[in-house]
């Protein structure tokens, strides 16, 4: 079974987790994940010497300046050997190990590392040897200086349900020293001990891997981390697919067209707008109720109806979740009340279609209302634009 | 003795201009009317869209609209039913 270039059928999911050093304000690893117009999902893991603020900033600059080169096509050794000339290699001072992976949309997954541990390719929940459909070649690059490095660069073609793990050296370290790791975690202690995530929960996302891994070298440093940790996980799935409907239809012989996305969508259905509710209850004759309860957000109440997983409100709603997604920087979110409940379903979703109604209440308008209401469509066009940039989801929006 | 049924909106206009109180009719109603009401949600009652149908927020008692609603208004306004 091979991977079908339709990038309808399988979502790349690629998430990370950190852990700075005890005593450490910032962080000496950078992880970076960029979409790239023409759909390529471009991963970069930097990691500069030392720890504190200059190996955050050499790791910062390091991996922007991969990433930019990769945005336009440009070979990996160019950019590599820009970044040597910079920084220096090995040796020196301001050095910086580093993994960028380029993953296409048919599939196709090209991975270069300088100095890096290298990566890990679980296929159906093993790890999969170097000879097993992967070719893997050393570069060696000549800088303008005379000196030489080495420059490793792998080639696969993903199939479904693989994973792959990007981890620092200080993850395979993490415990050493300790009575229980001497050596160590190893690479063969995390093999293992993914392999065994994987047996107990095959479907586990790749953010939820790579906090697991993560949260394990913590433990294994007896939870005062001596360096910083850094994983990135990448998952090709299945995708999860959430139909968000809000606003009435402009044109009342959309309503039915509207009822209907609902009830024939394989997925997750949410419905913002209690007009919008109020027209799919009644095209598809279900019975709708109000959970008549005070919302710890403030926000006015959830509704329910079979077959939708979650009715809001509408702008107020969708107000409070673009901003809460402009202020997270991870996906990971506590909080209570109905804008973080929409909030965690929007993130736990990879493929999210937005269906927006463009009828307008003119009484929203009116400017002597106490709150101010924000036009719908550019709410949902700027969580939309959020969800795409800022956590790599695709995204699509019809407008009835 | 049929229940009289008050519904109360919920949509976004009625919540922002005082319909957000109007949640908690129940714990304001007389302990002699509680059981004779029952009181509902309602997603968005499309009042507001009707011009001339006076202010938000909206609640209907029985088929009477009282607009403008307050917790007041609207235990007035069953009380009156109710007899």
């Amino acid at each position: 079974m091979t991977m079908k270039p339709d990038k309808e059928t399988y979502f790349i999911e690629a998430e990370s987790s950190q852990r700075t050093e005890s005593g450490s304000f910032a962080s000496g690893d950078i992880c970076m994940t960029r979409r790239t117009d023409d759909g390529r999902t471009l991963l970069v893991l930097a990691h500069g010497r030392g720890s504190g603020i200059q190996a955050h900033v050499t790791a910062a600059v390091v991996s922007s300046m991969i990433t930019a080169y990769a945005l336009r096509n440009t070979p990996i050794q160019q950019a590599v050997h820009a970044v040597l000339n910079t920084f220096g290699g090995y040796e020196s001072t301001t050095a910086a190990s580093f993994m960028v992976a380029e993953i296409r949309t048919d599939g196709g997954v090209r991975v270069a590392e300088y100095g890096t541990a290298p990566f890990l390719l679980f296929r159906e929940g093993h790890v999969t040897q170097e000879s097993d459909a992967m070719e893997r070649e050393e570069r060696t690059l000549t800088l303008d200086n005379g000196e030489q490095h080495t420059l490793r660069l792998s080639r696969f073609e993903a199939q479904p349900e693989d994973r792959l793990l990007f981890v620092t050296r200080s993850v395979l370290r993490s415990g050493s020293g300790t009575q229980r790791l001497p050596e160590g975690w190893g690479s063969r202690g995390i093999t293992t001990f993914v392999a065994d995530l994987l047996r107990e929960n095959p479907s586990i996302s790749a953010r939820e891997m790579a906090t697991a891994v993560i949260n394990r070298a913590e433990a294994n440093d007896l939870f005062v981390v001596k360096n910083d940790l850094s994983c990135m996980g990448v998952y090709f799935r299945q995708p999860r697919r959430l139909l968000l409907c809000s606003g009435p239809p402009f044109n009342e012989s959309n309503d039915r067209k509207l009822a209907e996305r609902v009830a024939s969508w394989q997925g997750t259905t949410v419905i913002c707008g209690g007009t919008t509710a109020a027209i799919v209850a009644r095209e598809l004759r279900r019975e709708i109720s109000v959970n008549l309860r005070r919302d710890i957000s403030g926000l006015p109440p959830t509704s329910s109806m079979p077959g939708v997983n979650l009715i809001t409100e509408g702008v107020l709603t969708l107000a409070r979740v673009k901003s809460l997604l402009e202020q997270t920087s991870s996906s990971e979110l506590s909080g209570h009340g109905t804008d973080y409940e929409l909030t965690r379903i929007l993130l736990s979703h990879d493929c999210i279609d937005f269906v927006v109604g463009t009828r307008i209440n003119p009484q929203h308008q009116d400017p002597e209302l106490p709150v101010e209401l924000e036009l719908r469509r550019n709410v949902i066009k700027e969580i939309a634009r959020l969800l795409q940039t800022k956590f790599l989801k695709e995204t699509r929006i019809e407008y009835l | 003795m049929e229940k009289l049924t008050v519904q109360i909106c919920t949509g976004t206009l009625c919540y922002i201009m005082g319909g957000s109180e109007l949640q908690l009719l129940g714990e304001y109603l007389p302990e002699t009317l509680a059981d004779k009401v029952e009181i509902r949600g309602a997603t968005c009652l499309d009042i507001c869209n009707q011009e001339g149908k006076g202010k938000a927020p909206y609640v209907l008692v029985g088929d009477e609209l009282i607009t403008g609603a307050t917790v007041a208004k609207v235990v007035e306004a069953i009380k009156q039913k109710i007899g």
